[in-house]
């Protein structure tokens, strides 16, 4: 099996979508200029194929014009990896004898 | 108004369907409503927020459009097209240079040939790469992607040739010349120069009120230009051709290779010798032709795609 990757964006992505569905441009918004609008979707669709997140289309009013809107979520495993890089995180900070010699 | 709409139909063009719903329309579905929330703000507001919405949704296009997951199918389809390409781009040049190397092989003569030789060689055994390389099926819109991008890729090398490298080499190749005969140095000619000496020649010849000599340096200018785009027209042109075998496609190939090389010359006879039309039209005609069949030809498929019912007839 492979070991899941996370890179940085990804994790902010994470992060954001931890707390609540998002369009890619509320992403870009809360993220202070982390992401760019350019790429948030491309990232987005990769963590999809992985498996990170989930989409699914805005219910549109009647009568509304132009393309429904998608809204993101962390799927459980996406969760969970989040999870994973976050315990690692904090265990390489409460043991810096387990980093490398700088 | 609703923006986006122009790049939803790019993009379903370029992109592959997935990347299209995928990752595309949620762009454009941002944009849209970013645009509906800014009805009422500031005319600089809205104008920036469409702004960075139109950057960001061509970004993603660009990127997806360079996304290309090629079945093995449509890989060896590719390799045989490259491969016919890069025969008959070697074949072209070789019969362009062959007269010249015949009557004087030196490293100096062989040096300056490839230069002039390729922007020439390259649509004709790029047209040709197309036309057997690929089966007579469609082709599926990933294939079609690769061919596009390497046609422009192709375009871009021809550009660069016959715009500053084949007008320096020849200068080159005559100033070695003109030493090794002793002589001095010799001025540049018309194939000697760059796009931006020929620019300059062109206004210079309109102040002196010399219009002939304006028209053939117009011609000329824009002749270079129109060769080096040749490669998109002429894969355009190929991808939306007739699916039949690929020696119909061959000498369809041929004929239209033999066909752009007749209108060019037509072209400057009704340019610059016989002011019929204005000489940018001129230069660009065979361009224009082949263009303009291209756009029929899809026109065409299309309408018969949509009444099935003509097509069963």
């Amino acid at each position: 099996m492979d070991i899941p990757t996370l890179s940085t964006t990804e994790r902010l992505i994470l992060e954001l979508l931890a707390g609540e569905e998002m369009f890619g441009l509320q992403l870009v918004e809360q993220s202070g200029g982390a992401l760019k609008r350019g790429t948030v979707y491309v990232t987005l669709g990769r963590m999809q194929d992985k498996g990170y997140v989930e989409s699914r289309t805005e219910k549109q009013p009647a009568g509304a014009i132009g393309l429904p809107r998608r809204l993101y979520r962390p799927t459980a495993y996406g969760l969970r990896v989040l999870e994973a890089w976050e315990a690692a995180a904090r265990t390489l900070r409460r043991r810096p004898h387990l980093r490398p010699a700088t | 108004m609703i923006p986006g709409r122009t790049l939803h139909r790019l993009a379903a063009v370029i992109c592959s369907a997935d990347s299209l719903e995928r990752i595309v329309e949620p762009a454009i579905s941002d944009l849209q409503n970013e645009h509906g929330r800014h009805g009422t703000s500031g005319i600089a507001t809205r104008v920036w927020a469409l702004v960075a919405g139109y950057a960001a949704v061509l970004t993603v296009i660009i990127i997806c459009a360079f996304d290309t997951r090629i079945e093995s199918s449509d890989r060896r389809d590719l390799q045989r097209t490259l491969i016919w390409t890069a025969g008959f781009v070697g074949g072209v040049v070789a019969l362009l240079a062959l007269p010249a190397v015949q009557s004087r092989s030196d490293s100096v003569t062989l040096r300056g040939l490839l230069p002039q030789a390729l922007p020439l060689a390259i649509p004709i055994g790029l047209t040709f790469g197309i036309a057997l390389g690929l089966p007579g099926r469609s082709i599926s819109r990933a294939s079609a992607r690769v061919v596009v991008l390497g046609a422009l890729a192709a375009s871009l090398v021809s550009f660069s040739m016959i715009s500053w490298i084949a007008p320096a080499t020849n200068q080159a190749t005559r100033d070695e010349t003109a030493w090794i005969a002793g002589d001095r140095l010799v001025p540049k000619g018309p194939a000697e120069l760059t796009l931006v000496d020929l620019n300059r020649e062109m206004k210079t010849a309109a102040v002196q009120g010399n219009p002939r000599v304006a028209r053939y340096f117009t011609w000329t200018f824009h002749m270079r230009l129109a060769l080096s785009a040749a490669s998109i027209v002429l894969a355009v042109l190929f991808l939306v051709t007739f699916s039949t075998g690929s020696i119909v496609r061959g000498v369809f190939a041929f004929l239209v290779c033999f066909e752009y090389w007749v209108l060019l010359y037509m072209g400057e006879f009704l340019g610059v010798y016989e002011q019929a039309i204005p000489a940018l039209a001129a230069a660009w005609l065979p361009n224009i032709v082949f263009a303009s069949a291209a756009a029929l030809i899809a026109a065409l498929r299309r309408s018969r795609v949509r009444d099935p019912i003509a097509v069963a007839l």
